[in-house]
């Protein structure tokens, strides 16, 4: 009994004290999510629920047309020590397009990788004409592999893969697709009880326990504390991982990533969407987070791809000054150090950022 | 019904209350209808199969206790186990015999093709088929008497903390103490709850947050895997069943504690084992006793000794030098292989019992040439090889299929694959941590808890830390997110 009276009262007083919202704990705590609007309609969408909301936007501006298609990862939607008036950079290149009557809308997924990317690519084209392909590969992403839930849904699945599709072969995708089970109408927390007798009857218990505790409510929030503000800083303490940490390249994810990009060129060749491709910006304040070798035989690499599947490759590692990123509250244990944010700069990196693309742009479409 | 559910919590504060205020008669018939209850939450259509065959046996159980011919109780006995047999295998195997045989006609060109049948397992067959095959075995070897009443019978195999993944229980264990009143005593329901609370731990707080991590390794692309990613996968996976499995087995022996019943252990820190028979007689106890009981030994013609069946003691039996091949090595690797297509209807679950077979095989070769080394020798040396031979087994006992399984293990006879790593460090980190803290755990267990225990403030402070953090992460971490492993059994 005072074991449960100590684990309440740790809760309640404690735990439960943190305002954080965990969904952007990712983008660091000084990083502002930003997702942009554009005449009462998303531009820019960050999750799959979202997607009919820029579908609407899209047939609102003129579905005859296509339009310009950004993807991303968290740079996209994260604005570092965001001011009031700040756009990020899809917002600033829609307003630079709509002058030449084109339309741009972006999806960006925190460490997206390229698989994920085509995946999003090949869905996105079914429903939405698109022209142009705006896509950054960051080296960072490429250690990243699988399918989220999201991009794992039924109704994506039916339409991405096809067995006479032999670009997914070697991409794993088979193999994450195959997992999914059809129908799957139970949620996520209750996954183990789909279609037992059981599911009404806990559903009803964990809705009156809701409305009666507010820690039951709030339980989603305090797994995510327990795994980022105490395992992950915990992590991060024990083996001294910084944002300088150089995060070494995973050999086999690599290859899969890249052939996962090798599948974009090709899907735009055959939809004849121009592709745009950037190596993006990079803090070059600080000693870089990566293993140089590794990196520059990345860049290489696009170069290499770039000269095989015609697209325009562009770098712009050194556009952001390092006076445009920021700092970020410390990821590891111990309060009030601040350290560098390699990924997110502020909202005058992201017009810097709208503006290259947009001067690239408009050469491409000339 | 899933244990880790609030719908499970819920449940019991309504049948223990109940339990306790009822007189012994009412007490029986309440385990009784709680535990249909219990199998209804799952599919209610599939209570009625599940009362088929001990409806049967313990007909068939009186018959052979009335009949005096021997010839006639034998084909009675005969009667019940194809019975029971019969329908495991229709549920269970059948479509997997019939997809063998459209394999094999495949390969030598048959053209065979035998539909394919969706078939739905009714969770928890094997486990309570067992539970009466062992009640009839039993009474045809006249090691018991069939209660006089249905329902003290059905309490025994239906008994709900283990009806759907065990501990898989002698009759002589569970009927006697249910027939025995208990008395309420505040000692139990302690330890009951405490045992419910360390389960629940293991379950949602452990298991099923390593699953992710399993579940995407053992998803990815093969070739992106490397030799260590195998081992690592290994150790992943094999914490993670030891976790999900022992938290089952835990919530089991709690939940009957809390009605007086006392059920034996069915883990005991098995990757401490230091040879593959030890490990036996520390992993899932009741199966390894129930096979050796039911299935090795009559098939190596060995005398089953009443004693066997007061405990489901684990361990394997002692071969004997004087026996030949016959009756030691066919017998080991029949009762190994059918061991693991007992857990799953695919020939990963044969591979698995039969690697094992091939474990206890070879110790049991080389163990007369180690005669001399120290006894620390034999423990710290024999930990060292069979953790990780153990290890090892849970890739066919995961994967997907065969070819998965050859290619995972053909990795690890490559020394190019030892080069790299293929996966997120903090799979490697958490592998690493878990088999350090299993090390600390035991030695916890073993050396600091009696210290503890003789000072009672200290004890009080000790225990009362360790299981607020205990309820903290169960009251977080609670959810039916996944069933437990062995229901798929």
């Amino acid at each position: 009994m005072t074991a449960l009276v100590l684990a309440v009262a740790y809760i309640k007083f404690f735990m439960l004290s943190y305002d954080t919202n965990f969904e952007d704990a990712g983008l660091g705590y000084d990083t502002f999510r930003y997702t942009a609007q554009k005449g009462g309609y998303p531009i820019h969408i960050v999750e799959m629920d979202s997607l009919r909301n820029l579908k609407e936007g899209v047939d609102n501006f003129d579905s005859s047309k296509p339009v310009i298609l950004w993807l991303g990862n968290s740079q996209l939607h994260g604005v570092n020590q965001y001011k009031q008036g700040d756009q990020n950079a899809i917002g600033y290149l829609h307003d630079s397009l709509i002058l030449l009557h084109k339309y741009a809308v972006a999806f960006s997924l925190p460490n997206a990788n390229l698989l994920e990317h085509y995946v999003l690519l090949k869905y996105l084209s079914g429903d939405i004409k698109i022209d142009q392909l705006i896509i950054p590969v960051f080296f960072d992403d490429t250690r990243e592999a699988g399918l989220r839930t999201d991009l794992l849904r039924d109704s994506i699945k039916y339409r991405v893969v096809d067995k006479g599709d032999t670009t997914l072969k070697g991409l794993a995708i088979t193999g994450a697709y195959a997992s999914v089970k059809t129908g799957n109408s139970t949620d996520a927390d209750m996954k183990a009880l789909n279609a037992t007798t059981q599911e009404r009857v806990e559903k009803y218990l964990n809705d009156r326990m809701n409305e009666a505790s507010s820690i039951w409510a709030s339980r989603a929030d305090l797994r995510s504390m327990i795994i980022y503000d105490y395992l992950f800083k915990l992590r991060n303490f024990v083996f001294n991982i910084t944002p300088n940490t150089k995060r070494k390249l995973i050999p086999l994810r690599y290859n899969q990533n890249m052939d996962a990009f090798k599948a974009i060129c090709r899907l735009c060749h055959e939809n004849n969407i121009k592709l745009m491709v950037y190596i993006p910006p990079i803090r070059n304040d600080a000693e870089q987070p990566y293993i140089q070798e590794e990196y520059q035989r990345f860049k290489r690499d696009l170069e290499d791809y770039s000269n095989a599947y015609g697209f325009s490759l562009h770098n712009y590692e050194n556009i952001v000054p390092a006076e445009y990123w920021g700092l970020k509250k410390s990821t590891s244990l111990g309060e009030g150090k601040m350290e560098l944010d390699f990924m997110h700069f502020q909202g005058v990196g992201h017009r810097l950022l709208a503006d290259t693309i947009f001067s690239n742009l408009k050469e491409m479409i000339r | 019904m899933i244990f880790n559910s609030l719908t499970y919590i819920l449940f019991l504060l309504i049948v223990i209350p109940l339990y306790w205020v009822m007189p012994q008669r009412q007490r029986l018939w309440l385990i009784f209808i709680a535990s249909l209850i219990f199998y209804g939450f799952w599919r209610v259509e599939f209570i009625f199969i599940m009362l088929i065959t001990p409806l049967v046996d313990y007909y068939l159980a009186h018959k052979i206790v009335q009949e005096p011919n021997r010839d006639k109780q034998r084909r009675i006995l005969v009667l019940s186990i194809i019975l029971n047999l019969g329908l495991l295998v229709y549920f269970k195997y059948l479509m997997f015999f019939a997809d063998s045989a459209n394999s094999i006609a495949d390969l030598l060109g048959i053209n065979l093709k035998i539909p394919h049948l969706d078939i739905m397992l009714p969770i928890g067959i094997s486990f309570y088929t067992f539970h009466t095959m062992s009640f009839i075995i039993d009474t045809y070897r006249g090691f018991v008497k069939p209660p006089k009443d249905f329902i003290t019978y059905g309490c025994y195999v239906f008994f709900f903390p283990q009806l759907v993944a065990g501990p898989i229980l002698r009759v002589g264990e569970v009927i006697s103490q249910l027939q025995m009143k208990q008395e309420y005593s505040s000692d139990d329901i302690v330890y009951g709850i405490r045992r419910i609370l360390i389960g629940l731990f293991l379950k949602v707080a452990l298991a099923d947050n390593i699953a992710p991590f399993v579940d995407d390794g053992f998803s990815q692309d093969l070739t992106s895997l490397s030799a260590l990613d195998v081992w690592t996968l290994a150790f992943m996976f094999g914490f993670q069943i030891y976790f999900d499995f022992s938290a089952y087995s835990s919530i089991a022996i709690g939940s009957a504690r809390l009605m007086g019943i006392k059920f034996p252990e069915n883990f005991n820190f098995p990757y401490l084992a230091n040879s593959p028979r030890d490990f036996w007689k520390r992993w899932h106890i009741s199966l390894s006793s129930w096979i050796r009981d039911y299935l090795y030994l009559p098939l190596a013609g060995q005398h089953v000794r009443d004693r066997y069946n007061s405990k489901s003691e684990g361990g394997l039996p002692t071969f004997k030098e004087s026996e030949g091949v016959s009756k030691t090595f066919v017998p080991l690797f029949l009762t190994w292989a059918i061991m693991g297509l007992w857990h799953g209807a695919n020939w990963t679950f044969v591979f698995w019992g039969v690697y094992h077979a091939t474990l206890v095989l070879v110790h049991r070769l080389i163990i007369p040439f180690s005669g001399k080394l120290s006894k620390n020798v034999l423990n710290i040396g024999g930990w060292m090889i069979t953790m990780p031979l153990i290890m090892l087994s849970w890739i066919p006992f995961r994967a997907a299929n065969m070819q998965v399984v050859t290619s995972m293990l053909m990795k690890l006879v490559q020394p190019s694959q030892y080069l790299y790593l293929g996966m997120r460090e903090n799979i490697y980190i958490i592998a690493a941590l878990l088999i350090i803290l299993t090390i600390a755990a035991y030695l916890v267990d073993k050396y600091l808890l009696p210290l503890i225990y003789r000072n009672y403030t200290l004890r009080f402070s000790v225990e009362t830390i360790a299981f607020a953090i205990i309820i903290l992460l169960v009251i977080i971490f609670l959810r039916p997110i996944s069933q437990f492993i062995y229901f798929q059994f």
